[in-house]
């Protein structure tokens, strides 16, 4: 096996190879993610599942990522040269750590699953992956960097070494840079040990995939959340030296605040919380839906679902209070609000089931068969069955047999299939420029600035000598004709009378060509207004001596002659 | 054949459905439902990409490409979108919702090809044929053709066929005035074929695309864009930013440039400045100038008999070029402009005593009598005595 290069020395290596190799007008998105739980001492439940966790969010947000599961220190410092290989000046490198972190003497390290205890801290040190390294190698490579640690968990190794746990300030961190810790400096935050993801990671993970948020608002929900969840325990920090706006989904428009597309996002959200019956919240959001009058199928679909949500919310809370005979009605009324709700169906027959409302029961599984999943007539069937013996309605409807689902068409509310939904075009198109940066570009390339105006003097045109008659390259030579030096020559020794001028304008794509006039040259650069005594000239162009086209023309007083050089 | 593989057989080759309202199966229809009851666009997707590989050929594609759309549309996603309304168009070319989303969609799109322009016209023309008599329609029938004129502006530019770019342009602003990412684009199509007469109207628009605010303004990074562009030209074209503020002020009272609506091009600039310099340091030369440039104009006929020959001409200088006949001349040909060629004769009347040298400079005044412009010659009739300069003795004879 060949002898592998030292990593500090690669990664050394990796920060001195010129980061504009790989520029790119837009950038790449690149992230590196770490997911260890393999420790010998104390091992982890959730951090590999937070990293996977993690990587589909930033992929399904256009990231490159490169992810690594239960790394020792070899494999992290080679994912780590290989992440920052890829960096270019335009790029966003992203880092996320999930596992076991701690701080010597101030200074960040993560620990890698090989972590074995160490006699002195300054072993603890090499046995671990340095985050001042990381943050030095990140300096100035890529346009901004994002470093994400989950790694401030409850640590014994740190006890065992006599370390303190939790995770430092960092310090000397580079420009354009956003660092989020899953708990503040010096604290500790939870694996959450009933769940498949740490709170901190879960709640990450979902709010990066959703649009049009930046990263600050992404962690100001990850904070609540967190904090709600862990009542308090644990609340994500962050700090930024951000100068611009990113987004993991960028919003239709850049500029958010004036976004018409805001009340979309908001019902997005909306539903987003309905999905997760966080009620409160999502009728808040579809109340500011309401506000803004977006018009349109959003506002009748925000309209619609408001007493839905409402009904929704009244309805689990009278449940949770035991009123069941209360809450029947609701999921009830919730679901002729919605008679695609099954979750509301059946809630509903549990409620009238403990409120010994049978009939009303059969007829939400008679609901529930008529639009439910497969799995849901399934299930409401069972109920059927079960109840049967005791209902004998049960049993009828049992027998009477599946109908056929309902069409496309009544199942998703706010959208009329086969209609566009015309104002949710009218607000892309406002929000939504088309793009004009090559046509601009290349229009401004097609008008270039003014010609320069040279004004020949008659002592050029006494100048005989053609100093670039060697000159291999392109040219532009300007003669005069016998007639022209004759007059200026009969003008120079006449008695200061003034002389009379016309222009000839050499033209053609801004470009480095040098212009002789008789022989010396009068400008390096095209366009140019020559300034002529008024006669004939002859205009050539040569390359490499050789004449390659010729033309003639009269330069009369204040005339205007234009010559377009193709070099 | 066994039953389950024949099934199999009639699913893959698009069957008719087995259940009514077009569902093939539960499955199918269970997997819609996911998709209403999953919030996340993404997970949407996810869920629409299964449908679609299990159901390729669902009666319901199109409404499952309306989902996509829709799931699309939430993410932001121009391309996904665009491709979708692309796949509804060539499923079904008359495809209303395809249309109108290509419709929406092309300008701008990111790999343009001729087959994306083909099929954007296509959609634009369906848009401004008939359109089905449902209220919906009917009520967004001049927006609908509003868009379609829009994009077939947009095609029309990006074929390079100007004239027809111009005309849907026209069509939308006049429909929209004060729609600024039309004047741009109109503005960049007549730029764009780099003729003079065509970036006076050019300039107006984009000077108007970067000075109109409020509704219909474009954002302010392409203001920005479109203000620095209509700089550049009118820098090129005018030769300095003089009256560009007064131009973008002025845009902003109509759409297109008024018919008498002129800037000076910087080749004109320099030739008034150089006359008007010539006024300055020769007021005799630039006198003659003018009276030899109306002469040679269009209405030069009516100018020599109205205003030139009516009254005595200003004193004017030249240099004699030859004196006939040599003793006692009576004709005089002069060169005026500083060339050798003669462009005024003097009639003189009585006759010179002797002839002076070619290059003499003389000053005369006298009465135009006639002028002939190929070659350029203006006769005048003068008096002995209205000329001054001539020499005072006849040259010495060369040896």
């Amino acid at each position: 096996m060949p002898k592998r290069m030292p990593i500090l020395l690669l990664l050394f290596l990796v920060c001195l190879i010129p980061a504009a190799a790989s520029a790119q007008e837009e950038g790449k998105r690149i992230a590196l993610i770490f997911g260890n739980n393999a420790y010998s001492v104390s091992p982890l439940q959730n951090a590999v599942n937070d990293a996977r966790a993690i990587e589909k969010a930033l992929r399904d947000a256009g990231f490159k990522t490169i992810l690594r599961e239960n790394a020792n220190k070899t494999a992290m410092e080679e994912a780590t040269a290989e992440f920052l290989q890829q960096l270019g000046p335009d790029d966003t490198a992203l880092f996320f750590y999930a596992g076991h972190g701690i701080q010597i003497e101030n200074e960040n390290f993560l620990v890698p699953v090989d972590f074995e205890p160490a006699s002195s801290v300054i072993q603890a040190k090499f046995r671990c992956f340095s985050m001042a390294l990381l943050f030095d190698a990140l300096k100035n490579r890529p346009k901004r960097s994002i470093v994400i640690l989950d790694a401030c968990r409850s640590n014994p190794m740190a006890k065992e070494n006599a370390l303190e746990s939790g995770l430092a300030q960092p310090q000397n961190v580079g420009k354009e840079t956003y660092i989020a810790f899953s708990t503040g400096p010096r604290q500790v935050a939870a694996d959450n040990p009933n769940g498949r993801n740490s709170w901190f990671s879960e709640a990450l993970a979902d709010m990066i995939a959703q649009p049009a948020l930046t990263i600050e608002e992404v962690m100001t929900r990850v904070r609540a959340r967190v904090t709600n969840e862990t009542e308090g325990r644990q609340t994500p920090w962050s700090q930024s030296s951000l100068t611009t706006k990113f987004y993991f989904h960028a919003p239709l428009n850049a500029n958010a605040e004036n976004d018409p597309t805001m009340a979309e996002k908001w019902m997005e959200e909306a539903r987003r919380r309905e999905q997760r019956e966080e009620w409160d919240q999502a009728i808040d959001l579809v109340n500011r839906v309401l506000q803004r009058k977006p018009g349109g199928t959003l506002e009748e679909l925000a309209a619609a679902d408001l007493p839905y949500m409402v009904a929704r919310r009244d309805a689990q809370k009278r449940y949770d209070a035991s009123d069941f005979s209360a809450a029947a009605e609701l999921f009830n009324k919730a679901l002729d609000l919605d008679p695609f709700s099954i979750e509301a169906a059946f809630r509903g027959v549990d409620s009238y089931l403990l409120n010994d409302g049978l009939p009303e029961a059969v007829r939400l599984l008679h609901a529930i068969r008529v639009r439910g999943t497969s799995a849901a007539i399934e299930k409401a069937n069972t109920m059927l069955k079960e109840l049967a013996p005791v209902f004998p309605e049960a049993g009828q409807e049992l027998n009477a047999g599946v109908p056929d689902p309902p069409p496309i068409e009544q199942l998703f509310r706010g959208l009329h299939f086969g209609v566009p939904d015309f104002d949710a075009g009218r607000r892309y198109l406002q929000s939504s420029p088309v793009e004009l940066s090559r046509q601009t570009k290349e229009l401004g390339a097609a008008f270039p600035p003014p010609a320069t105006v040279v004004a020949v003097t008659p002592d050029a045109v006494a100048e005989e000598h053609n100093p670039l008659a060697a000159d291999n390259g392109f040219r532009v030579e300007v003669i005069p004709t016998a007639a022209t030096r004759d007059l200026a020559i009969r003008r120079v020794a006449d008695s200061g009378q003034p002389q009379e001028f016309g222009f000839v304008k050499l033209v053609g794509a801004e470009a480095q060509v040098p212009v002789i006039f008789n022989g010396k040259a009068i400008a390096q650069q095209l366009p140019v207004n020559l300034q002529l005594p008024i006669g004939q000239y002859e205009i050539r162009l040569i390359r490499e001596g050789q004449i390659t086209a010729q033309q003639t023309v009269d330069v009369t007083a204040n005339g205007v002659n234009v010559i377009t050089v193709k070099p | 054949m066994k039953p389950a593989i024949l099934c199999g057989v009639l699913l893959a080759a698009g069957a008719a459905p087995i259940l009514a309202a077009g569902w093939t199966d539960r499955g199918e229809y269970d997997l819609a439902l996911a998709i209403r009851v999953e919030a996340a666009p993404q997970k949407q997707l996810a869920l629409l990409d299964q449908w679609k590989s299990r159901y390729p050929h669902s009666a319901l594609r199109q409404a499952r490409r309306e989902l996509y759309l829709a799931a699309y549309y939430s993410l932001g996603d121009r391309v996904g979108m665009l491709d979708t309304a692309q796949e509804m168009l060539t499923d079904q070319r008359d495809d209303l919702v395809g249309a109108y989303w290509g419709v929406t969609l092309i300008p701008g799109a990111k790999n343009p090809s001729r087959e994306l322009w083909d099929i954007g016209e296509a959609a634009a023309n369906r848009l401004l044929a008939p359109l089905p008599a449902g209220g919906e329609w009917q009520k967004e029938k001049d927006s609908l053709a509003w868009l379609a004129h829009r994009v077939l502006g947009w095609i029309q530019w990006q074929r390079g066929n100007y004239p027809a770019a111009e005309a849907e342009f026209a069509t939308c602003l006049a429909k929209d005035p004060k729609n600024a990412e039309i004047s741009a684009w109109f503005g960049m199509a007549l730029a764009d074929q780099k003729s003079p007469e065509k970036v006076v109207p050019a300039l107006w628009l984009l000077a108007r695309a970067g000075s109109l605010k409020g509704e219909g303004a474009l954002p302010d990074e392409q203001r920005r864009q479109m203000n620095g562009l209509a700089e550049r030209i009118y820098i090129s074209y005018h030769g300095s930013t003089d009256g560009l503020d007064r131009l973008r002020s002025e845009s902003l009272a109509s759409a297109v440039s008024p018919a008498d609506f002129r800037i000076e091009s910087a080749a004109a600039v320099a030739a008034r400045k150089a006359d008007e310099e010539l006024r300055r340091t020769n007021p005799q030369l630039a006198t003659w100038m003018s009276i030899r440039k109306q002469l040679e104009g269009p209405d030069g006929d009516k100018y020599f008999a109205e205003t030139l020959r009516p009254a005595p001409l200003p004193k004017l200088k030249g240099s004699v070029i030859r004196c006939a006949p040599e003793r006692k001349p009576t004709e005089v040909g002069l060169g005026l402009s500083g060339g050798s060629a003669e462009e005024v004769v003097l009639m003189v009347h009585p006759a010179l005593p002797f002839a002076a040298v070619t290059g003499t400079e003389i000053e005369f005044e006298g009465m135009a009598d006639s002028y002939s412009r190929g070659p350029f010659r203006l006769t005048v009739k003068v008096d002995k005595e209205k000329i001054t300069g001539w020499p005072q003795k006849p040259a010495p004879h060369r040896r």
